[in-house]
């Protein structure tokens, strides 16, 4: 590709000029946190570590929906349907309270709003918006 | 007496069927949203963005609009019986609501909520109608030294405003920016980090990258939590009470005028004009032990600064293109997509469109006032279903809203990625405000800088010897020159 230094551009209109700036600005801000972060001691809090297994269990359904699975050519409330089940289920047993409903109601349950929220979706956004789905 | 017209005109489109339907249904989806911890205003804006793409764009601005005043009202819900505010708007209001609750008060709280809503935001819209013509005639002597002073202004005071640690905030403003940088460049249509591929050439869209900012990032957030029960048994009358508006009439007032005043501010928002009109209402107060404890003044003070802080947050996107909030940069956004231009040059070339803009948000008032009276029992059952399963079907729709405006996969590992950053940088306490205003500035921010050297040729001294130019640069380094502990320390001894 030509430079556009030989397309005879104004140099004070260069396109790197803003990603400069901002790039020297950022180095400027991460150092005052780098140099801050020294001063303080910081330390991972216990409710993060906690709910460690649940970031990394939505991110791996998430993740795994969108990123894997939309877009191979399976029918999108299919998959829809599959991530809803998984993800339903898995947060709802995680959330159940002791004595609560058993988990074969909430896998039942779980499956029906599933499939009913899949294909409402899918003909939502298919047959009234008009969205070629992925 | 032009605008009056053009007021007119626009009140009469909207007494159509489907206008009534579209306000109506728009404003009940904006509560829900509102109601659901989580859901921001700022991603029912970006979802109900590619929901209503083919829609006339009147039709569809009056739909975003309608979500937005929705969803900010809606959110004070979930802060009165949960504690959780719906939205970062209702934090202040969740202080007095959740106690007045908690002294079996719920149903009134919610009078207030409603009553400080519908008021604070009638006083924005008799601002929106003001001031926005008058700002926009202001902004027409504005040249590219003047726009970048102003739209970095809106970065940097979301950054110094939204978070606890303005330095993260700016870090923040800055990686919006930076991210608004990818693609092609807006004076020679140079590629800039691209990579050689053709999917970055249009650059990061701006709805993939909300919606993954304020939907999928939230969505992690709330998933990661274990669930909370609502108090959602016996409640008291809901109907709002005439005497605590005519008791608190002057706490109304001053809150209506600082919820506009802050949402005029670029950047800074509506949860800022709650807390502000909070922070004024205590300090004026004969009562201010109370505050905390069940305020109802406190309350009323909270709720009207924020609504009044959305037509004010309104009123720099369309005069001066450079909005007052994030919800209100999305608003921008989708006005841009419906092939509207918001700047100075709106009132000249369509001022018919920044009096429908009025309009419109009188009609989500009243939408607001409507569902405020006779739908807040049934409304409540939304906080009933389990996050467990919204938040998956939720997350459903952010993966669809992110396609659906390109149709391209591509669009949603854009989501995907800026939620995963977005996530794990606010659970260090990064806000995630900053970024998004970053993104939608970063364009004016980066040709008005190159524009003004241009037209300077290459001399600085315009960027700060210009009256409006040298003000707001003044208030930019004043920014930065708060933050140092020294400066500070000699403020204070010298007041």
């Amino acid at each position: 590709m030509d430079r556009l230094e030989s397309l005879s551009i104004n140099p004070l209109s260069a396109p790197g000029l803003m990603p400069g700036v901002l790039g020297a600005l950022l180095v400027l801000f991460g150092g005052l946190l780098l140099l801050r972060s020294r001063r303080r001691t910081g330390a991972a809090t216990a409710a993060a570590a906690a709910s460690a297994p649940r970031v990394a269990l939505a991110l791996l359904l998430c993740l795994g929906y969108a990123g894997g699975l939309l877009g191979r050519g399976l029918p999108f409330w299919l998959v829809s349907a599959g991530f809803l089940f998984a993800s339903i289920l898995a947060f709802r047993l995680l959330d159940r309270d002791p004595g609560g409903a058993g988990a074969g109601r909430i896998a039942a349950s779980s499956a029906a709003i599933a499939l009913a929220a899949g294909l409402a979706i899918a003909h939502l956004f298919q047959d009234v918006f008009l969205v070629r789905l992925p | 007496m032009e605008g009056l017209q053009h007021l007119f005109g626009a009140l009469v489109g909207l007494a159509g069927p489907w206008q009534i339907l579209y306000a109506l249904g728009a404003t009940l989806t904006g509560i829900v949203i509102g109601l659901l911890p989580g859901l921001s205003a700022t991603l029912g804006i970006a979802l109900m963005t590619t929901l209503t793409v083919k829609m006339a764009p009147a039709d569809a601005i009056l739909v975003l609009v309608c979500v937005y005043v929705g969803a900010i009202y809606g959110g004070s819900r979930t802060g009165i019986l949960l504690n959780i505010p719906g939205t970062a708007a209702n934090a202040a209001a969740t202080l007095d609501g959740h106690e007045l609750a908690r002294q079996g008060q719920a149903g009134r709280a919610m009078g207030i909520s409603t009553t400080g809503s519908v008021l604070g935001s009638l006083f924005g819209v008799l601002c929106l109608a003001l001031f926005t013509p008058l700002l926009a005639e202001v902004a027409l002597k504005f040249q590219a030294f003047e726009f970048f002073w102003l739209a970095l202004l809106g970065v940097l005071m979301s950054g110094s405003l939204t978070g606890d640690d303005p330095l993260k905030g700016w870090l923040m403003g800055i990686l919006g920016l930076a991210t608004a940088q990818v693609g092609l460049d807006g004076i020679h249509a140079h590629p800039r980090f691209t990579f050689g591929w053709n999917e970055l050439s249009g650059g990061i869209a701006l709805i993939p990258a909300l919606v993954g900012a304020f939907g999928f990032a939230e969505i992690l957030m709330v998933l990661a939590e274990p669930a909370r029960k609502a108090m959602l048994n016996a409640l008291d009358s809901i109907l709002p009470r005439l005497a605590d508006v005519l008791r608190y009439w002057k706490t109304i007032l001053r809150s209506g005028a600082i919820g506009v005043f802050v949402g005029i501010l670029p950047g800074v928002g509506e949860d800022m004009g709650a807390w502000a009109s909070y922070a004024a209402a205590k300090r004026f107060s004969p009562e201010r032990e109370r505050f905390g404890k069940g305020s109802v003044e406190g309350m009323m003070a909270a709720e009207t600064g924020d609504n009044a802080a959305i037509p004010g947050a309104i009123i720099p996107a369309l005069a001066l293109g450079v909005p007052g909030s994030a919800p209100a940069a999305v608003l921008m956004a989708a006005m841009i997509i419906h092939g509207v231009q918001p700047g100075p040059m709106l009132m000249v070339t369509q001022p018919q469109f920044a009096y429908g803009v009025v309009a419109i948000t009188l009609a989500a008032t009243l939408c607001i006032l409507v569902f405020g009276l006779v739908m807040v029992r049934p409304l409540l059952w939304v906080l009933r279903v389990p996050r467990a399963i919204i938040m998956p079907i939720v997350f459903v729709l952010c993966v669809l809203g992110a396609y659906a405006i390109s149709s391209r996969v591509f669009d949603i590992w854009v989501m995907l990625a800026v939620g995963v950053v977005v996530f794990v940088l606010r659970r260090r306490g990064y806000p995630a405000a900053p970024f998004v205003l970053g993104i939608v500035l970063g364009d004016i921010v980066d040709k008005s800088l190159r524009r003004g050297l241009v037209i300077s040729d290459g001399d600085p001294t315009p960027f700060f010897a210009r009256p409006i130019a040298g003000v707001l640069a003044t208030i930019v380094l004043l920014i930065f020159l708060w933050q140092v502990p020294a400066v500070r320390r000699l403020f204070s001894r010298q007041a």
